[in-house]
C-alpha cells in the first residue's frame, strides 16, 4: 500500500471504522483512539497490506483493540436502551423497530454482536469476517446464527415481531 | 459433510442465506424434520432482521489521520545554519593564534600621535607591520589564558606598554583596568572613509589577536563566548560590532584575514 492509497484509505474507510468502533466501545470520544489506533497500525504496517484488505486490517485492529479495552478496563458500557433490562415486562412503543434491534444487538454476546455489525452494518463477507475476527468462516456463521435467533427472541420479549 | 447437533448451526445458516444447492437444502430440511427442538431455531432465523445505522458516522478528524509527503525545510534555515556555523568557524579561527602556541602577543599598540594623521598614506593590509613600526611599537601582553597570579603580577610589573614617552595616551586602552565591552568608544561622529583612510590608528591588531574571557587589564578588548550556539553567536558578534566600532572610530586597525572575519560579524 503507496502513500496515497493509505490516504485515500483514510478518506474511504475512517467513518466505517469509526462506526464499527463506536459500537465497539459504545463511547463515540473512546472509538476515536481506536479509528486512530487502527490507521496507525495500518501505516506501520502499509508495506504488508495490500489496498484491497485495508479496511479488514483496520476492522481487525480496530475489534482487538476494543477487546483489549473490555478485558483491562472492564468496560462494559451497555447501549442506554439496555437500561430496561430484564424488568421491561411490557413492550415500548416509543421507540421504533430499528432502535428495538439495536436493543437486541447490544445484548448479544460480544463476538456475535462484532459479526453482525460486520455483516449488517459494513457488508463485509463471512471469510473477511472470519479474517478480521481470526475466526474460521464456519464459526462465523454459527455465530451469525445464534445473534439472529437470539434477536428474533430479545424482539419477541420487546413485543416486536415484525411476522405478525 | 454430515449435518450433526454439533454443527447444525452453520447449516441452517447457509439453508437460511439460500447459500446451499437443492441436494444440501433437502439434507437440510431432513435433519430438521428428524430435530424438532433444533427447528424452532431455524423457524427463528429471520435474514430480513438486519442492523441498520442509525445515523451517519463521520469521523471528522481524517486530517489527522494523513500522512503527507514528508514536508521540505525551507532552504533558508539550511543556508542560516551554515552561515552561523561558517561565522562561528570564522570566530574560532580568528581568534586561535597561528603562531607559536605559547606566543602572548596578540596586539600592538601603536605610540605614534593618533588622529588626525597627516600623511594620507594608505592603511597596510598585509599580515604584520613593517620593521619601522615594529619599532615604534610596544606590544601588549595578553596572555592566552587567564593569567596566573604569577603571570599577572609579571604583566604587572612591565612598564606603562601605552603611556611610552612622547605618546598622548589618551585612550590607554592596554592600560586601562577596565574597557567596556560596548565602549564608550571615541567616536567622535561617523568618520568618512576618506578619515578613516588617513587616520592613523593607534592600535594595530594582527589577526593572531587571542581574547580572554576575563577583564584583564592587558587585553584590549573582552568578550565572553559560550558553547552554546545561539548564545555563542551572539556575544561573537556583539565583540565584533565592539571591535569594528573601534576600527572605524580609528583606535583600532584590523589588518589581513581579520578583516574578513570581522566583516563575517
Amino acid at each position: 500500500m503507496t502513500r496515497k492509497e493509505y490516504n485515500n484509505g483514510v478518506k474511504l474507510w475512517a467513518d466505517d471504522v469509526y462506526r464499527y468502533s463506536v459500537h465497539c466501545c459504545s463511547d463515540s470520544e473512546t472509538a476515536k483512539d481506536g479509528v486512530q489506533e487502527a490507521f496507525a497500525a495500518l501505516w506501520e504496517h502499509r508495506d504488508t497490506v495490500s489496498t484491497d484488505k485495508g479496511k479488514s486490517f483496520l476492522m481487525s485492529v480496530v475489534h482487538n483493540w476494543a477487546m483489549s479495552l473490555h478485558r483491562h478496563e472492564k468496560i462494559h458500557q451497555e447501549n442506554a436502551f439496555d437500561l430496561m433490562g430484564e424488568t421491561t415486562a411490557q413492550p415500548d412503543t416509543s421507540f421504533d423497530l430499528r432502535e428495538a434491534l439495536q436493543i437486541a444487538a447490544a445484548r448479544l454476546p460480544e463476538i456475535q454482536r462484532s459479526a453482525l455489525l460486520l455483516k449488517d452494518m459494513e457488508g463485509f463477507s463471512c471469510r473477511e469476517i472470519a479474517e478480521i475476527l481470526n475466526l474460521s468462516e464456519n464459526q462465523v456463521t454459527v455465530y451469525l446464527f445464534r445473534a439472529r435467533v437470539s434477536m428474533k427472541k430479545t424482539l419477541i420479549a420487546l413485543g416486536y415481531d415484525n411476522n405478525k | 459433510m454430515t449435518i450433526t447437533s454439533d454443527n447444525y448451526e452453520q447449516w441452517f445458516y447457509r439453508y437460511s442465506e439460500g447459500e446451499l444447492d437443492a441436494e444440501q437444502r433437502a439434507a437440510v430440511e431432513a435433519f430438521a424434520a428428524q430435530h424438532p427442538d433444533l427447528a424452532e431455531e431455524l423457524a427463528l432465523y429471520d435474514p430480513s432482521l438486519k442492523l441498520q445505522p442509525s445515523a451517519p458516522t463521520v469521523y471528522t478528524d481524517k486530517e489527522s489521520l494523513l500522512h503527507r509527503q514528508p514536508t521540505v525545510v525551507p532552504l533558508w534555515r539550511w543556508a542560516a545554519a551554515a552561515c552561523a556555523v561558517g561565522v562561528m568557524l570564522a570566530g574560532v579561527w580568528f581568534f586561535t593564534p597561528s603562531g607559536e602556541p605559547d606566543s602572548p602577543l596578540v596586539a600592538e599598540t601603536h605610540i605614534q600621535q593618533p588622529l588626525p594623521h597627516q600623511g594620507g598614506e594608505p592603511l597596510p593590509t598585509t599580515g604584520s607591520a613593517s620593521a619601522a613600526d615594529q619599532a615604534s611599537h610596544t606590544p601588549i601582553l595578553t596572555p592566552k589564558r587567564p593569567p596566573l597570579p604569577a603571570q599577572a603580577a609579571a604583566l604587572h610589573r612591565c612598564p606603562n606598554p601605552v603611556g611610552a614617552p612622547g605618546s598622548k595616551p589618551s585612550q590607554p586602552i592596554a592600560d586601562s583596568p577596565s574597557i567596556p565591552t560596548e565602549p564608550p568608544l571615541p567616536m567622535p561622529e561617523t568618520p568618512s572613509v576618506e578619515a578613516l583612510a588617513e587616520a592613523e590608528p593607534v592600535v594595530i591588531i594582527h589577526h593572531e589577536i587571542y581574547v580572554v574571557a576575563n577583564a584583564e587589564p592587558e587585553i584590549v578588548q573582552e568578550g565572553t563566548f559560550t558553547d552554546e550556539p545561539e548564545e555563542g553567536l551572539e556575544s561573537l558578534r556583539a565583540f565584533g560590532r565592539g571591535l569594528t566600532a573601534r576600527i572605524r572610530a580609528g583606535v583600532l586597525r584590523a589588518e589581513g584575514n581579520a578583516r574578513v572575519a570581522l566583516a563575517s560579524l
